[in-house]
């Protein structure tokens, strides 16, 4: 059975100026200790993504349809204070700017003692031990001393391990973790990675990384989901997705990469980002597209299946027409 | 940024939100009073009736006499007059005064602008009314007085406002360019830098006109304003407090209504203006 | 003893923040046209008499003379000159009014913060509801109305119409004899005597004049508790925190409220500033024997010394209130630094 099962999710923005579907029938599937990368652009709905699956979607968003089966149970379904429940120890999530998203008033140690006492349980007198034990175990140097740090002075890659402590605390099954690495150095950037996939190797966390990064993406995780528009034009296995990719969107990604080697133009995607307050009818892409055809403007294309693991959601491949 | 909202969004935006709608009525009307008061006031506010002295509202006397036999709705319309003259000079100069100050300091910069924002603080930081009453002292009581002294605690507002605003956009490209091709910095100042500065002291002024107007009562309240026995709104709580013991409260509430109604109107007015041109709202 | 030197360092801020007001008090007083005892003294007094008064306040000297001059009296002897009014030492004059206004603000202010910051507080956590509308609506009421005018409607409902408190005429009826002076508070002292009879009376004077300088206090502390609390609860730590599946009691006190209080720490200097505006017109209206109505006498009698000693007193009340929330501040945030 998988891990997370998201079927035909719908968040919708009511704003002032209109109702923004955001996702509008997203699905995908999350396996055991498998670590799923969402990429996409910003606006494409990957971090909407992640706070509906823990259902923290902020005002004025809503969850208004689809199913979320987390262990075989609908999360959507749940009565609020179970999802509480869930919320810390089965699914855990960390954020963009660690330095904000960590009370600034708090001091390290009690912010993790406050997690594991609440969350993982322990008792009071355990708490400090296990602390100085999550430090280390992210490594943080000197520990012991860091417990009484407040945020402010810590560094950024500092604070993010921090809150990956935190967020192992209770041993989650599921880690989301909202473009972690963004607004950190680079060598920083590569030490979270390393942590993260080092997270699934010991403990068995399954984790959705949400980044704009494909190259990043392609470090950590095993399959990776592009996100256009609040859908998932493809999936599939890292590797797979580099040599072969089947959407015309995921291709561009990749050609807009600059290379060492090679010098010249950058080919970048025409176009801008979507209304998602009146969709264009048919595919979300198509006016994008340099492949787009009558069909593309009419209908909505549907995943299909370029092998096991492997899927793409445009018409190219019905039609048997290539990119 | 004024500019960039188009008339019809304004009215939207006023019509959404009723409380500012409100306080711009309430705004409108004492304005209204004020400057019809002549015409609107059935008496002469001296005027003194010695065979109706302290009567309850009537007929006659719609909102009563006090204790002189002056009839107390006259004497309300026409302290409107004075009490709103009053505070919009004081703005005006408080305005004026403040934001070149301000202006002056941020641009220059250097030691002059540490020094004059360190007195800006301390002169912020200070309990108004006493500062005003001391000013009383000096200057002696008066009309001119209290203008004076309910502008001059208002400056640091406006020069914080001007300073920040001009911090902020000197380093902008469009004024580096602007000086780069040779224009003055007086132009640079007015052409580019005020304009954007308008927003926030609109604001700023409209909630400081209500709390001149509170200041100006209460100096004249205390017998360090207008003199006795002006229309004044403060004046007349003065005179309705003389009265106290007998009774006859409303030589003393209709004029503390009206105060509390102008203060009222221009701080919603001034809250849902704030919203309104607030530049971080969402705009299609 | 990082504390101490901290104290010390913002206690060195106070003089020259004492020695500026001071000096433009002495300058309002005397540089501008009128001479100062001519003023006080009014017409009747010979033209000797008037000489010899100027040369006892030294207005013969230079400026900075004076001005060293009454320092170095108020360093070394605590004098601050003789009122014109009370024919008594300014300090005490002073001393003997404090614990009245004392008495006064500190009720006002207590209870103040204890009906704003619940208010501010529940209206944050049901934003949007009927009673954050309805605290919301009250709250810029308050901001708007002059506190004489409601001090003279309250008066007016309670004691001329419904006779639930005493008469405006001062701090006790004038039957009753103060307790015996420890603090000169009457609330206190009288507890502390077991005159519980004055305490009664000392409170029931104290009710309409403290619940009228409250009222005036509580709008603006209500409304920022609210603005703290609300951007406290949609800040990117509560969300991390609600994400980490913290119970709501914890997120609610120790991560929203916790961080709402510095911002309403920081205004309440302000507030209290405006505060003590108000307690000169509430004494004013009550007939309260304190600071603000002598200072208002002082003024409108041209007294300059008292005058001079008040605004020395107000302005050093001032800067350690100042003070104490400064220290309040970095007490509990730790990005201050110390």
């Amino acid at each position: 059975m998988s891990l997370l099962e998201v079927r035909g999710l719908k968040t919708y923005f009511y704003t002032r100026q209109g109702i923004v579907k955001v996702l509008d029938g997203l699905d995908f599937r999350l396996e055991p200790a498998q670590i799923l990368g969402l990429v996409g652009e910003t606006g494409s709905g990957k971090s909407v993504t992640g706070f509906s699956i823990l259902r923290l979607v902020p005002r004025p968003g809503r969850i208004v349809g689809g199913e979320v089966v987390f262990e075989g149970g609908d999360l959507l379904r749940l009565p609020e204070p179970q999802m509480a429940a869930l919320r810390g120890r089965d699914i855990a999530m960390i954020f963009q700017n660690p330095r904000t998203a960590l009370n600034p008033l708090i001091p390290v140690g009690r912010f993790l003692e406050h997690v594991l006492r609440f969350r993982a349980g322990l008792p009071r007198n355990q708490t400090r031990d296990e602390a100085v034990r999550l430090l280390s175990a992210v490594h943080i140097p000197d520990p012991e001393r860091r417990l009484a740090s407040y945020p402010h002075q810590l560094s950024g890659g500092m604070a993010q391990r921090v809150m990956i402590a935190a967020a192992i605390a209770a041993r989650p099954k599921l880690l989301i973790a909202d473009e972690p690495t963004t607004g950190l150095d680079v060598t920083v950037q590569a030490q979270i990675m390393r942590l993260l996939r080092e997270l699934r190797d010991k403990i068995g966390t399954a984790q959705i990384l949400i980044t704009h990064d494909l190259g990043l993406a392609s470090e950590v995780c095993d399959v990776i989901a592009v996100m256009y528009a609040g859908d998932i034009v493809e999936f599939a296995p890292t590797r797979t997705l580099f040599a072969t990719p089947q959407h015309p969107y995921t291709q561009g990604l990749l050609a807009s990469r600059p290379k060492l080697a090679e010098i010249g133009e950058i080919p970048a995607i025409f176009g801008s980002a979507p209304d998602l307050v009146n969709p264009t009818r048919g595919c979300r892409f198509h006016p994008r597209c340099s492949y787009a055809f009558d069909r593309c403007r009419m209908e909505r294309p549907k995943p299909v299946n370029v092998s096991p693991d492997h899927y793409a959601t445009c018409f190219l491949l019905t039609e048997g027409k290539h990119a | 940024m004024f500019k960039r909202l188009a008339r019809s969004e304004i009215v939207y935006h006023i019509r959404q939100n009723p409380a500012t709608l409100l306080g711009l009525s309430i705004v409108a009307l004492m304005v209204v009073l004020a400057i019809f008061a002549p015409w609107i006031a059935p008496y002469d506010p001296l005027e003194k009736h010695y065979d109706h002295v302290s009567e309850p509202p009537s007929s006659q006397f719609w909102m009563g006499t006090d204790q002189f036999g002056q009839d107390i709705f006259s004497r309300v319309v026409w302290a409107a007059r004075l009490d709103l003259f009053i505070a919009a000079t004081a703005v005006m100069i408080s305005l004026v005064v403040g934001s070149l100050l301000g202006a002056l300091s941020g641009y220059l910069g250097g030691w002059l602008d540490e020094i004059l924002m360190r007195f800006m603080d301390i002169l912020q930081a200070f309990p108004s009314l006493i500062l005003a009453m001391g000013i009383a002292y000096a200057l002696g009581p008066g009309v001119f007085t209290v203008i004076i002294a309910t502008s001059a605690v208002n400056i640091p507002g406006y020069a914080r406002l001007m300073r920040s605003t001009l911090l902020s956009e000197k380093q902008r490209t469009y004024v580096l360019a602007a000086r780069a091709v040779g224009n003055p910095p007086w132009r640079i100042l007015f052409r580019h830098l005020f304009p954007n500065a308008l927003t926030p002291v609109l604001v700023n002024a409209t909630l400081h006109f209500g709390w001149a107007i509170l200041e100006a009562a209460s100096l004249s309240f205390l017998g360090l304003g207008v003199a006795i026995p002006n229309a004044e709104w403060g004046v007349m709580i003065n005179m309705g407090l003389q009265d106290f013991w007998q009774g006859h409260w409303w030589t003393y509430t209709f004029p503390g209504l009206f105060i509390a109604l102008t203060v009222l109107g221009s701080n919603l007015l001034g809250d849902g203006l704030s919203d309104i041109l607030d530049p971080r709202r969402s705009h299609r | 003893m990082r504390v101490l030197r901290f104290i010390l360092r913002r206690l060195a801020l106070l003089v020259p923040v004492l020695l500026s007001t001071l000096f433009i008090a002495f300058f309002l007083t005397r540089i501008l046209p009128g001479n100062p005892i001519d003023r006080v003294a009014g017409p009747y007094i010979s033209q000797e008499k008037r000489e010899a008064m100027k040369r006892e306040a030294r207005l013969d000297l230079p400026f900075y003379q004076q001005f060293y001059l009454y320092i170095a009296d108020l360093v070394t002897k605590g004098d601050m000159g003789t009122s014109y009014t009370t024919a008594q030492p300014v300090s005490r004059d002073l001393l003997q009014r404090f614990p009245a206004t004392f008495e006064l603000v500190f009720h006002g202010m207590f209870l103040a913060v204890a009906v704003a910051i619940p208010f501010g507080f529940l209206s944050a956590l049901y934003k949007d509801s009927p009673v954050d509308h309805a605290s919301r609506v009250i709250a810029v009421v308050g901001v708007s109305v002059p506190v004489f005018w409601l001090g003279l409607v309250l008066l007016y409902v309670f004691f001329l119409k419904l006779q639930w408190v005493p008469p405006p005429i001062g701090r006790l009826p004038p039957i009753m004899s103060p307790p015996p002076h420890v603090t000169g508070l009457y609330t206190l002292d009288a507890v502390l005597a077991g005159q519980w009879d004055v305490f009664r009376a000392a409170l029931s004077a104290l009710v309409l004049p403290s619940i009228s300088l409250a009222l005036t206090a509580m709008a603006p502390l209500a409304r920022m508790t609210r603005a703290a609390m609300v951007e406290a609860l949609e800040s990117e730590y509560v969300r991390a925190a609600r994400a980490l599946g913290l119970p709501p009691r914890v997120i609610l006190w120790d991560y929203a409220f916790r961080n709402a209080v510095i911002p309403v720490l920081t205004i309440f200097t302000g507030v209290f500033g405006y505060a003590l505006g108000g307690v000169v017109l509430v004494e004013f209206v009550f007939s309260w024997p304190g600071l603000g109505l002598y200072t208002l006498h002082a003024i409108l009698s041209s007294d300059f010394t008292a005058i001079q000693g008040a605004i020395l007193l107000v302005t050093t009340a001032y800067v350690l209130i100042y003070l104490l929330l400064d220290l309040a501040v970095a007490a509990i945030d730790p990005r201050v630094e110390v």
